[in-house]
């Protein structure tokens, strides 16, 4: 282009007389969208390779995204990450389409319509992000300075920023789903192993023997652990799962024991016994590593295999073999991680989370190859390091809606309960809350959400950052666009793949849309609350990398030429002190027995027993290629599974009348929905499985809407008082502690 | 020097007004300027902009009206974005960023041009495509007012070119959900003169090419 040649077009224009020069007034001669290459500033990568980390789920699989002309025509992983080895599962392949779907948020915008609720149109209109933060902050700010900062609700992860965001208002409640998903894994191992939560690096490739009970890690696509198990398998390791439902992973194991919902305590309790009783223990290990054996040995004296047999519906010789074969051979280690049986699943969860760490303990596998590691990634500076953080309010620490606090062992972990927030919110105890900050955490993943709607319906204010216009983007007042983890930069040090520590490079290609990234959107939120004193002048996101890429000794460049990755080889040295009050991995948990809680763990039955009523126990899946309820937008992915099904045992369901894709409600004490049968074979008579993630009820969502229904529907929420009477120092939100009732429609 | 044609000063126009057109609805939208250039310019090339007109006046000043409806059917919706301004969505299964975009880049790239890292837009958005086109138009002008006979036959093929490869064989498509989804006249009219005015446009390039 020629700027020449353009004014003396402009000028020939001006010459005009007539209807040509009459546009002139209005039209101008700038390009809004077009811009010479040259003067463009920062481009869009165009063609070429980005590095990636994912972030479709936990695990952090590093990829390189392919560009051609300015698109992102596909992933591959990234042959560097020695743990993820060059590959990505199919939710991650697919996370692409993520990015490129036109129901994205795009920009800022606010309701119009004063009326909420499931169903209504929220009138959105399109605004400035000036005027986005402004009306946020003034709403804070008038709600915090009128009924206190406590009258703020923030739900979203515990992230840098968004805990710095809430500890700087002043209010205690950053809620987070912790009790749906690993709270009782985290409240045992800081108790008996760590002094802090729980350790997410396990060595399944170099195990002998893989032992898991409800864990589907590989049915679920956790890339790299499904790879490992394959090659453990390869490698002649035995693997052995205790799940009520015939999971992908039961289907690839040479041994699936179809054990009872809820029961999983007794089952490990036996072993416990089998394994002290018949002197199968690492006598080495549990003479320098541990405490409290004696007091274990005479705790589960009675817990023999005849005496769980009944209970889990296991045949007790069975037990009796599963633990004589996984005490010797070695190495072995029982696979778990987050809503499995140990997980907060049901209300004996935390026990059963007990015995697998005793059970890897006895061993010796515990931080051993082949077992469950301890924390080793690299260590990266955090907000603290780099900046002289101020005193926060000491309101932060009061009192908060969801009860936490009342759990002395899971309170420090800064986590949340998504199970008693509604109850909280709705019976304005301790005190009301007004307004909420939710950051990409969707209703559906609440148990009971209608429940959660009513709550919400009851807030004054609700602003939402988030990538898809999710059901809680229905409910908010302001809609803060958030990028997607390919429009993030940042560098990721990843538990999950610390036996190999490699702190992995994620370059972001230039936002999309008029999208930003929540921490920043926080940032001036807080300045315009009149926080600005908790605003760290030149402290942003890409300073902080800054002064982790210094940490590491290491540049943007030198990670691009060793293919995205960071990493020096750290030999597995086994720890021989832990963060428990006597340095040793404690049996007899002192921090358990000193806070009120069973310091050894006993058996105690599942909260919801089946009867007349409801005579099927209720049991939540993931197909492999969903993420909970973020992947039904995908047009690939939701062709594979358009919509769950109520699972029934093919001859069970025939004794009801109920024939494949006959329409069924499932019916419990929380409420019911609608589901068409499947009838298989692999499932327990007295059980019922739905697929978690279906049932959007956001129309905003082309793909998602109306298709399935929740099954969190089915789960009930808990008052504070509830849950105390639990006696569950995890606060768990027994998301499939429940019975249901299926019939015809 | 030769004088610009009245033509094709108005073709450039035409596509300048329409990009307004298609902008997020704001006062000055609603004070009509940008509609009354419209009405003029499009009267030279045959076409006519009074249902549009009647589509604005009827809002009565109801300028937040016009921004809900701009929203849902461009934007974020409920049910969803009705129709997404966008050529990848018409053309390449539904998605973002598809082959058409990356047809459309290359197109700018070509013409030493990408799109404003600031401008949030996607390269086939409708209102960038027809910038593009508003860039072709004054690379013509120049070129004629030049007398750069290669140039303008350069120009020339160039925005027929991306006329047929990039605007016209999705506009159609768009014009059609619009006009499905809409809740106010204003946005079909607008899709109908946006479509109808890429074909007269063709046809006019059609002649120049063959002079």
């Amino acid at each position: 282009m020629s700027p020449k040649a353009n004014t003396l077009s402009r000028r020939q224009f001006l010459k005009l007389g007539g209807a040509a020069a009459a546009s002139t007034v209005v039209l101008g001669s700038g390009l809004q969208f077009l811009t010479p290459i040259a003067q463009a500033g920062p481009s869009l990568a165009e063609d070429g390779q980005l590095y990636g980390v994912c972030d479709v789920c936990s695990m952090g699989c590093a990829f390189i995204a392919h560009l051609s002309g300015g698109r992102v025509t596909h992933l591959t992983g990234n042959s560097a990450d020695q743990t993820a080895e060059g590959h990505m599962c199919v939710k991650g392949y697919s996370g692409v389409r993520l990015l490129y779907d036109p129901d994205r948020l795009k920009y800022p915008m606010k309701r119009t319509n004063p009326q909420k609720g499931v169903g209504v149109d929220p009138g959105w209109v399109k605004i400035s992000w000036d005027e986005a933060i402004d009306m946020a902050a003034a709403k804070f700010k008038e709600i915090r300075e009128t009924l206190g900062p406590q009258a703020i609700v923030f739900v979203g992860r515990p992230q840098t920023w968004a805990r710095h965001f809430t500890q700087s208002i002043g209010t205690p409640n950053h809620i987070s789903h912790n009790n749906t998903c690993y709270s009782s894994h985290d409240v045992v191992w800081q108790a008996m192993v760590t002094g802090k939560g729980k350790s997410w690096t396990v060595d399944y490739e170099h195990s002998k023997y893989i032992l898991a009970f409800g864990w589907d890690g590989p049915g679920k696509s956790k890339n790299h652990w499904g790879r490992a198990v394959n090659h453990a398998l390869a490698n002649g390791a035995k693997l052995v799962v205790f799940d009520p439902r015939l999971s992908i992973t039961a289907s690839k194991a040479h041994e699936w024991v179809p054990i009872k919902p809820g029961t999983d305590l007794a089952a490990l309790l036996a072993m416990i016994h089998v394994i002290i009783y018949e002197d199968l223990y690492d006598h080495d290990f549990v003479n320098n590593y541990t405490t409290g054996f004696d007091e274990l040995k005479e705790h589960v004296k009675d817990y023999t295999p005849e005496w769980a047999a009944p209970i889990c519906e296991v045949p007790a010789e069975t037990l009796a073999r599963i633990a004589r074969e996984y005490a010797t051979t070695k190495p072995a280690v029982i696979a778990y991680h987050k809503r499995d049986a140990g997980g907060p699943n049901y209300t004996n969860s935390w026990h059963t989370s007990q015995c697998f760490v005793i059970l890897d303990t006895l061993i010796g596998s515990l931080d051993h190859a082949g077992g469950h590691v301890l924390d080793r990634k690299p260590k990266l500076p955090d907000l603290p390091d780099v900046w002289k953080v101020p005193a926060y309010p000491k309101t932060a620490k009061g009192p908060r809606i969801d009860g936490l606090e009342q759990f002395p062992l899971l309170y420090p972990l800064n986590k949340g309960s998504f199970s008693t927030l509604a109850e909280g919110i709705l019976s304005q105890s301790p005190y009301p809350v007004k307004a909420a900050f939710f950051w990409k955490h969707n209703l559906l993943a609440f148990p009971n959400p209608p429940r959660l709607v009513e709550a919400l319906k009851t807030l004054d204010f609700i602003a939402v950052s988030d990538v898809l216009p999710t059901e809680i983007v229905q409910l908010a007042d302001v809609v803060l666009p958030d990028n997607t983890f390919y429009e993030s930069s940042g560098l990721v040090a990843r538990e999950y793949h610390a036996m190999y520590p490699q702190t992995a490079l994620r370059e972001a290609l230039p936002a999309l849309h008029d999208t930003r990234g929540v921490s920043g959107v926080m940032l001036s939120i807080l300045k315009k609350m009149g926080l600005g004193d908790y605003v760290p002048e030149g402290m942003s996101s890409k300073a902080l990398m800054e002064a982790q890429l210094k940490a590491l000794e290491t540049t943007v460049e030198e990670m691009r030429a060793n293919g995205g990755v960071w990493g020096k080889p750290i030999e597995l040295k086994p720890k021989t002190e832990f963060g428990t009050p006597s340095k040793k991995i404690e049996f007899y948990a002192t921090l358990l027995k000193d806070n009120g809680y069973p310091p050894l763990p006993t058996w105690k039955p599942a909260r919801s027993e089946t009867s007349g009523n409801y005579p099927f126990h209720l049991l939540i899946w993931r197909r492999p290629w969903e993420r909970m309820t973020q992947t039904q937008n995908d047009p690939i992915v939701s062709g594979f599974s358009h919509e769950n099904r109520a699972t029934l045992n093919a001859q069970m369901a025939r004794k009801l009348g109920i024939a494949e894709g006959d329409l069924v409600w499932v019916e419990s004490t929380a409420g019911k929905i609608k589901l068409k049968a499947a009838l298989i074979q692999g499932i327990r008579p007295d059980c019922v499985a739905v697929e978690h993630g279906f049932g959007h009820w956001s129309r905003a969502l082309s793909i998602a809407y109306g298709r399935g229904a929740n099954d969190g529907d089915l789960i009930p929420t808990h008052t504070v008082e509830q849950q105390l009477a639990e006696g569950d120092p995890a606060m768990s939100a027994m998301m499939e502690d429940v019975v249901v009732k299926v019939y015809k429609v | 020097m030769k004088a610009p044609s009245e033509q094709d000063l108005a073709r450039l126009a035409i596509y300048q007004a329409l990009i307004k057109g298609l902008a997020y609805p704001s006062e000055e939208f609603m004070a009509q300027a940008w509609l009354a250039a419209l009405a003029k310019v499009l009267k030279i090339v045959g076409l006519a902009a009074g249902e549009l007109a009647a589509a604005l006046q009827a809002l009565n000043g109801d300028l937040q009206a016009l921004q809900v409806e701009h929203t849902r059917l461009f934007i974020n919706g409920v049910p969803h974005v009705l129709a997404p301004p966008y050529a990848s969505v018409y053309k390449d299964g539904g998605q973002l960023m598809g082959q058409p975009a990356e047809h459309a880049l290359r197109a700018y790239r070509e013409a030493g041009l990408m799109v404003s890292a600031t401008a949030h837009a996607l390269p086939d958005h409708l209102a960038v495509e027809l910038e593009f086109m508003v860039h072709l138009g004054r690379e013509t002008l120049d070129a004629d007012g030049l007398g750069d006979a290669a140039q303008l036959e350069l120009m020339r093929q160039r925005s027929t070119r991306f006329l047929d490869e990039c605007l016209l064989p999705w506009v159609a498509l768009w014009r059609q959900r619009v006009e499905e989804s809409a809740r106010l006249a204003f946005y079909p009219a607008l899709a109908r003169i946006v479509e109808a005015w890429l074909k007269t446009d063709a046809q006019y390039l059609a002649t120049m090419t063959q002079v």
